[in-house]
């Protein structure tokens, strides 16, 4: 391991970063990145005009698109430890996020959801996924395979998702057992699952417990009916016994290496970030950073996105303030005129030229 | 009175901008179409240009005599719901039923308070006997399969434009080319979303970059919503990696490259322009995505048999992509038509 991406694992290790550091850091990484990446490196020159950044804000970011058509990695993704698809994309062409070793992701994703997710030592986990084995390139299941690794303790299977189905049924049985008392159990999943499970037994009403935990995460892709978040986390209120708090929404995507995870305050609900990841709103026209308050598009500069691209330009509008950031809507990308199919066509020639 | 004469009626009255529809009209394009009011008029001037009453009259086929007709409307250029409406109602349909994409409904609204004798504003009922609708494949499609067996259906599916360019840097061919990017403000299905040349990419971006800038000074390009903005920027990702470089002007965006792959544009004027060796490239670049094809704008007749052999698509000179007859076809590619029974 080079020492750049050692000196990265010891800071999420030690979950401190000073601000200044966390500059220097990114503007390192980007740095290194730069000369192994040849799409990153294209995009500094074509968009960035090739500037060495100072500051993180500065660093080029990747759109997420990019993944879609290009290998963004410093590596031959040949040989990598494991790659990454985003699911559900139009086209059914994916985005690929190759990683040439795994620790800075699961040092990264435990570290994170200890602070902010999962405090206590231990949980009995009830995960509306199938493990890593059912999709290898599913990050979600990659990451809630390791939460079972590191946090699981209790007398069943975690995983409730088999063969691509939700054995809805057995969670149901699960979940109807006394679950009060330690561990506290902890729910986690794609908000689609939730959605699947309330729906086949819209009537349950059990009590987890005030250390419970309930983690949605994500959209709903165009499967099954949609909620608002706000519709989804009150149902999961009432289904499951447990206080607002307790649900605790995620934030993360396949491009990247981190999370961020909701809090809530007075203010409502704001992402919160672990010290070696940023998030920013940008104006979209020429990707600078906007003040508290104002909507744009999503940037996350994330350290321990060490094998492609330390900074991301999301599909995310959202706003931020001191309190963190908030999720407004996905940009399609399509445009407005809704030749979605016939424009895919097009993509994936994109797709072929790389 | 014939319909013919109800319809080049209401179009006489749509030119007048300051008739009741002329200006209800022009401000439902505003709006429907996120177009700005400049860009309105010059689209409704080129769209009404066509309704003569010799094109009119080539139209009454008759073939759908005495039927109703439901129309299902997906989101386009908005004066595109005219000649859907005007269309079946001159091949002889007793009434029409039309349902507007939800996002341009004010364009309908104000035909349909000029056609209330023949025109309802709502989704097909099961007793229309024909059904046209506009939309994806997939939309389409569900359309079809979802009607009763004895209803006849015509479906249209999305499409694009692209631009053949032989190497000519002559100011008019190139204003021509950048009039078609510009129209809509590229967000038509017959807008050019990239353009193929054999010449050099970088000299024609340049130069198309300019005509834009010029033409905006006209026909300014409405204020992208954030959304846009966004999609703009993850496509200029996706070709920086290609290899691309941009040039900016006001209200514009062209990215020129070398490449064997065609590039989709966000719209809002923004544009790539692919350098190929030769003009036998257009064919083989084109091959893969023919059948989607509605129009290929040529900046010379040479160009004209240069695209694959099974392409529909309407071949026209540059300058002409937005402009197609009345009597079209708008599109030549075959619509969808009802399922075998």
């Amino acid at each position: 391991m080079v020492d750049l991406h050692r000196r990265i694992l010891d800071l999420i290790r030690n979950g401190e970063l000073p601000a200044d550091h966390f500059d220097e850091m990114a503007c390192a990484l980007f740095d290194w990145q730069r000369k192994r990446n040849l799409p990153l490196s294209k995009i500094s020159e074509a968009l960035y005009e090739g500037v060495t950044p100072t500051r993180a804000d500065d660093i080029p970011a990747v759109p997420t698109d990019v993944f879609k058509v290009d290998w963004v990695c410093t590596f031959d993704h040949a040989q990598a430890a494991r790659v990454f698809l985003t699911s559900g994309t139009t086209a059914d062409v994916h985005g690929r996020h190759a990683l040439g070793d795994l620790s800075h992701y699961t040092e990264s994703l435990i570290a994170g959801a200890s602070c902010q997710l999962l405090p206590a030592s231990q949980y009995r986990i009830i995960a509306l996924t199938g493990d890593e084995r059912e999709s290898p390139n599913s990050s979600l299941g990659f990451m809630l395979s390791r939460f079972v690794d590191h946090w699981h303790n209790g007398a069943w299977d975690p995983f409730f998702v088999k063969n691509g189905r939700l054995e809805a049924d057995r969670m149901e049985r699960v979940i109807s057992t006394p679950l009060l008392g330690e561990p506290p159990v902890a729910l986690l999943g794609p908000s689609f699952g939730f959605v699947h499970f309330l729906e086949a037994y819209p009537e349950v009403r059990v009590n987890l417990g005030a250390k419970a935990v309930i983690m949605p995460t994500g959209g709903f892709k165009g499967r099954s009916r949609e909620l608002s978040p706000e519709d989804l986390y009150e149902r999961l209120c009432l289904a499951f016994g447990v206080e607002d708090h307790q649900i605790i929404g995620e934030y993360g995507m396949t491009e990247l290496s981190s999370q961020a995870y909701e809090s809530v305050g007075p203010d409502g609900r704001w992402y919160r970030v672990p010290p070696w990841m940023r998030v920013t709103a940008v104006d979209p026209d020429n990707i600078k950073p906007l003040p508290h308050g104002q909507v744009g598009l999503l940037r996350v500069v994330d350290l321990a996105n060490v094998w492609s691209s330390v900074a991301i330009l999301t599909s995310d509008l959202g706003v931020t303030s001191p309190r963190g950031f908030r999720v407004l809507g996905r940009v399609s990308g399509a445009t407005p005129r809704g030749c979605a199919r016939a424009l895919d066509a097009l993509l994936l020639g994109d797709v072929g030229s790389n | 009175m014939s319909v013919l004469t109800d319809i080049f009626s209401w179009i006489e009255q749509a030119r007048d901008p300051t008739s009741e529809i002329g200006h209800s009209l022009r401000g439902a394009i505003v709006i429907d179409g996120g177009l700005t009011p400049a860009m309105s008029d010059w689209t409704l001037s080129r769209c009404l240009g066509r309704y003569t009453v010799a094109a009119m009259e080539r139209l009454e086929i008759a073939d759908l005599a005495g039927l109703r007709v439901g129309i299902v409307l997906a989101r386009s250029v908005p004066v595109a719901p005219i000649r859907a409406i005007f269309l079946p109602l001159l091949r002889g349909a007793a009434a029409v039923d039309v349902r507007p994409s939800s996002t341009q409904v004010r364009v309908v609204e104000v035909i349909a308070k000029s056609f209330r004798n023949v025109m309802r504003v709502k989704w097909p009922e099961r007793r229309c006997e024909y059904v046209i609708a506009y939309g994806g494949d997939d939309t389409i499609t569900a359309i079809r399969d979802a009607l009763p067996p004895a209803t006849e259906f015509e479906g249209h599916g999305h499409g694009f434009g692209v631009g053949l360019h032989g190497g000519e840097l002559t100011p008019s061919v190139v204003r021509a080319l950048a009039e078609d990017v510009a129209a809509f403000d590229q967000f038509g299905c017959l807008s050019p979303q990239c353009v193929l040349t054999s010449g050099d990419p970088a000299a024609l971006a340049k130069v198309l970059c300019e005509q834009l800038e010029e033409i905006d000074a006209k026909l300014p390009r409405a204020p992208l919503p954030t959304e846009q903005a966004a999609a703009i920027a993850q496509w200029r990702g996706r070709l920086a990696v290609r290899g691309a470089r941009f040039l900016s002007g006001r209200n514009a965006l062209v990215a020129h490259l070398t490449s064997s792959h065609l590039a989709d544009s966000p719209g809002g004027r923004c544009v790539a322009v692919i350098g190929v060796p030769s003009p036998d490239e257009f064919s083989v670049m084109l091959q893969p995505v023919s059948r989607h094809l509605s129009c290929v704008g040529v900046s010379s007749e040479r160009l004209m048999k240069c695209i694959p052999p099974d392409c529909r698509a309407r071949l026209v000179p540059v300058g002409e992509m937005q402009d197609p007859p009345l009597d079209g076809p708008e599109d030549p590619r075959p619509p969808m038509s009802a399922r075998p029974r």
